[in-house]
């Protein structure tokens, strides 16, 4: 006969929870600033953007567009996905936080390096938002995935046509530019509001 | 922008439960007239731009009569005989409530439709109103197993033809399978003598006229998955078969990728629809499913493929749902499945077997050593599958290589000896090898070049001072290097034994979740094709690295390795003749 431990035996006590807690929360802060010291590190690379990809003279053909799914009923009532907040950041409820679209334009890598340091940068210190990086240019993908974040690759397909999409896959509250931060377009549309 | 398939230039609402054979042979109906298929989640709302609704059921029309009468398009009701789960009192009590309330409707364009001409002919005798046919099917002329389907039957047995013209019992979950596919793959017949409506359905299925009008754009499309694998390997070997697709025939490709070095395969010229996966998103894996069933069937209905080609381990069903879903039949399935898995990995990944047409296994040149489960063992479950092994797959033939002057011109190298290192990097504590590489590097003056993936980040502090070279693809660029030193991945294996004539040393990774690469290896080394260190004895195997080093400092070429052979033509022609199936 298989021999169950009594319940008192297996229950974790208070102590050992709130000890586990305790270094969650201070594990999850260390993680984050070394994480975040690297990111930096590899922001301050002029070559991180250029991955020397090099096949014979080919034409490179833009991102194609992805069909709309709402005019299907069965497309309608799509649940919310998580967007993580990225690993340079941390904070004990991060679902909190609402989700911001960032417009990565197709810019030169240091003017992109730049604006995205001084983002996060102030995501590191202080996480107000969890974000998704609409990007028109390819380049940034392999970093952003590195560090977590959630990304679209829109190519030249413009952000507007596919707002509807980033409301009902992410929740998202607004989308800004990445360079200047101006407020591109915004939704109140937040389902736990 | 590339031209997308035909203009759609009719709208057909469709009110149906799910899942329904017939809403799924609607894409096969209407051969001539492009058309779009739109669920309906009832008939309240006003059909708008809508050409026609079909009712897929009396049971449907009656639930939502008032609706559809008043609605401004013409509506279709396909009045359906009994299934072997019907109750015969309830389904004469709902025949003769619709005939009644259709007797009452004042709306002209509401008219009734059967499977079959039998059905057409007992209902409207029982109906007392006139039934049509509805418009039949074409005939497909390929020979196909029969296969009799019982509704509601977890799996069904089958005899099915093999290449070799061996016949044997195959099994299959036809549930999973769209009714378009399904039809192109088995002669359907009804298991239940009782089940009136499966015997109608089948019999549609199985079509009557014999036209051959394709409404596809004129050029092929195949649409490529490929996971977000630990390396590049998934991505390196769909691009040197969509190359080889495209010597085959003019076709379109593009691929949804979820690997982040999607970059690569748009240098290579291919559109790529860029995906997250349920891990980069750490999100709840059925919500993240359902997005991507969605719009990967979205994406189907757009391009019309008449291939998805998977490159990965394990299926993941999100493809098998779109596929099923309606106006997505028309499309085979290819996976691109390489073997050399270790001994002890889940055999229950064959089973995905039954979802495929065509099962392809790039070959591998240490298959003798292969104990893995797609060599010795077999899916319970293959379905209409064939599964064929071709000869290794590599890059290198579809790109042109540079000369050493200029390949060492291009990655800034200079003068004298240098040896490659690429350890890949994921996995294994390489402390102690990389420091005996680097000594004995040293020792015999040779230069060690750090190969960086893409995907990584920039320089690690420990490789400071260090060369560091990121650059893709690798064939281009071999006759820089007087030795390499490399992880025995698929590619990197085959890419180089097969396309590079310098000094080899093999660091295998041996981790579970990747091939065996131990084994391959040790094959290689058996058979005096390369240096073998691994991971577990590094200690012990210090002469091995100085040996090869020495041989490196002498460039000497190897001269014994096996001749190049190329499989991407061979899955190729396959890929193209399983679209062949779905014109």
């Amino acid at each position: 006969m298989m021999h169950v431990p009594p319940r008192s035996n297996i229950a974790p006590a208070p102590s050992l929870l709130r000890r586990l807690a305790r270094e969650n929360l201070q594990m999850g802060l260390r993680l984050a600033q070394l994480e975040f010291a690297e990111m930096k590190k590899e922001l301050s690379d002029p070559a991180l953007f250029d991955l020397m990809i090099d096949f014979p003279k080919t034409e490179t053909l833009d991102a194609p567009f992805l069909p709309s799914i709402f005019d299907q009923y069965s497309g309608q009532y799509l649940p919310k996905l998580n967007v993580p907040l990225g690993r340079i950041s941390w904070c004990a409820d991060p679902n909190s936080l609402p989700v911001i679209g960032i417009h990565c334009r197709d810019q030169r890598s240091s003017i992109l390096q730049s604006a995205l340091l001084d983002l996060l940068k102030t995501n590191h210190a202080n996480p107000f938002a969890r974000f998704v990086f609409v990007c028109e240019s390819i380049r940034p993908i392999p970093f952003l995935g590195r560090y977590g974040f959630a990304y679209e690759y829109l190519g030249r397909q413009p952000f507007e046509m596919v707002s509807d999409r980033l409301v009902a896959r992410y929740d998202i509250v607004e989308i800004r530019d990445l360079i200047d931060g101006r407020v591109l377009n915004s939704f109140n549309l937040r389902s736990s509001d | 922008m590339e031209t997308e398939s035909p203009t759609i230039s009719r709208r057909v609402g469709y009110l149906c439960g799910w899942p329904d054979p017939v809403a799924q042979l609607l894409q096969d109906l209407y051969p001539v007239t492009p058309t779009e298929f739109v669920q309906l989640g009832d008939a309240k709302s006003e059909s708008g731009d809508l050409d026609e609704i079909l009712v897929l059921s009396q049971a449907y029309a009656l639930a939502c009569f008032d609706d559809l009468e008043a609605q401004s398009c013409p509506c279709r009701i396909l009045v359906r005989r009994e299934d072997m789960f019907a109750d015969s009192s309830i389904w004469h009590t709902g025949i003769e409530l619709l005939a009644e309330v259709l007797r009452l409707s004042k709306k002209e364009d509401l008219t009734l439709m059967a499977l079959t001409k039998d059905a057409a002919a007992e209902l409207a005798e029982l109906m007392h109103l006139p039934v049509a046919v509805i418009d039949q099917l074409p005939v497909l002329p390929n020979p196909r197993p029969l296969v009799k389907v019982r509704r509601g039957a977890d799996e069904t047995s089958f005899l099915f033809s093999e290449a070799e013209g061996d016949q044997v019992v195959r099994r299959a979950q036809l549930e999973i399978f769209n009714w378009v596919r399904l039809r192109r793959l088995a002669d359907l017949r009804a298991a239940d003598p009782d089940d009136i409506d499966m015997h109608d359905l089948t019999k549609f299925a199985r079509g009557e006229h014999d036209v051959k009008v394709s409404i596809r754009a004129e050029r092929m499309c195949i649409l490529c998955v490929v996971p977000n694998g630990v390396g590049l390997g998934h991505i390196t070997r769909m691009i040197a078969i969509s190359k080889a697709i495209q010597d085959e025939i003019d076709a379109r490709i593009v691929f949804w990728s979820f690997s982040r070095a999607a970059e690569i395969l748009i240098a290579a010229g291919y559109e790529v629809f860029l995906r997250q996966n349920v891990m980069h998103l750490a999100a709840h894996p059925p919500d993240w499913r359902l997005w991507e069933t969605k719009e990967f069937a979205s994406v189907i209905r757009k391009l019309e493929p008449s291939v998805v080609c998977y490159d990965g381990g394990t299926f993941d069903m999100f493809i098998i749902d779109a596929l099923r879903s309606v106006g997505c039949g028309r499309c085979g399935v290819a996976w691109i499945r390489r073997g050399m898995l270790h001994q002890e990995a889940d055999a229950q990944m064959l089973e995905a077997e039954q979802y495929c047409d065509v099962v392809v296994e790039p070959g591998d040149l240490a298959v003798e050593m292969d104990m893995g489960p797609t060599r010795m063992r077999k899916a319970q479950k293959r379905g209409f599958s064939e599964r064929i092994v071709a000869p290794p797959v590599t890059l290198k033939p579809y790109l042109s290589s540079y000369s050493r002057s200029v390949a060492r011109r291009k990655l800034g190298l200079g003068f004298g000896r240098c040896c490659l290192v690429s350890l890949g990097g994921a996995f294994g504590n390489w402390d102690i090898l990389r420091q005996e590489i680097i000594d004995q590097a040293a020792e015999q003056r040779v230069k060690l070049i750090w190969a960086q993936s893409p995907l990584a980040g920039s320089s690690k502090d420990d490789l400071a001072g260090a060369t560091i070279r990121r650059f893709y693809p690798l064939s281009r660029y071999m006759a820089a290097f007087d030795g390499m030193i490399s992880a025995a991945g698929y590619n990197s294996y085959h890419e180089l034994i097969l396309g590079y004539d310098g000094p080899v040393l093999f660091t295998p990774t041996n981790n579970v979740r990747l091939d065996d690469q131990s084994a391959r290896a040790s094959y290689a080394g058996q058979q005096g094709w390369a240096w073998v260190v691994h991971a577990d004895a590094i200690e012990d195997q210090a002469h091995v690295i100085a040996e090869f080093m020495a041989t490196v400092r002498k460039g000497r070429y190897l001269a014994s390795r096996p001749s190049p052979v190329q499989g991407a033509p061979e899955i190729a022609k396959k890929i193209v003749s399983v679209a062949d199936k779905y014109i």
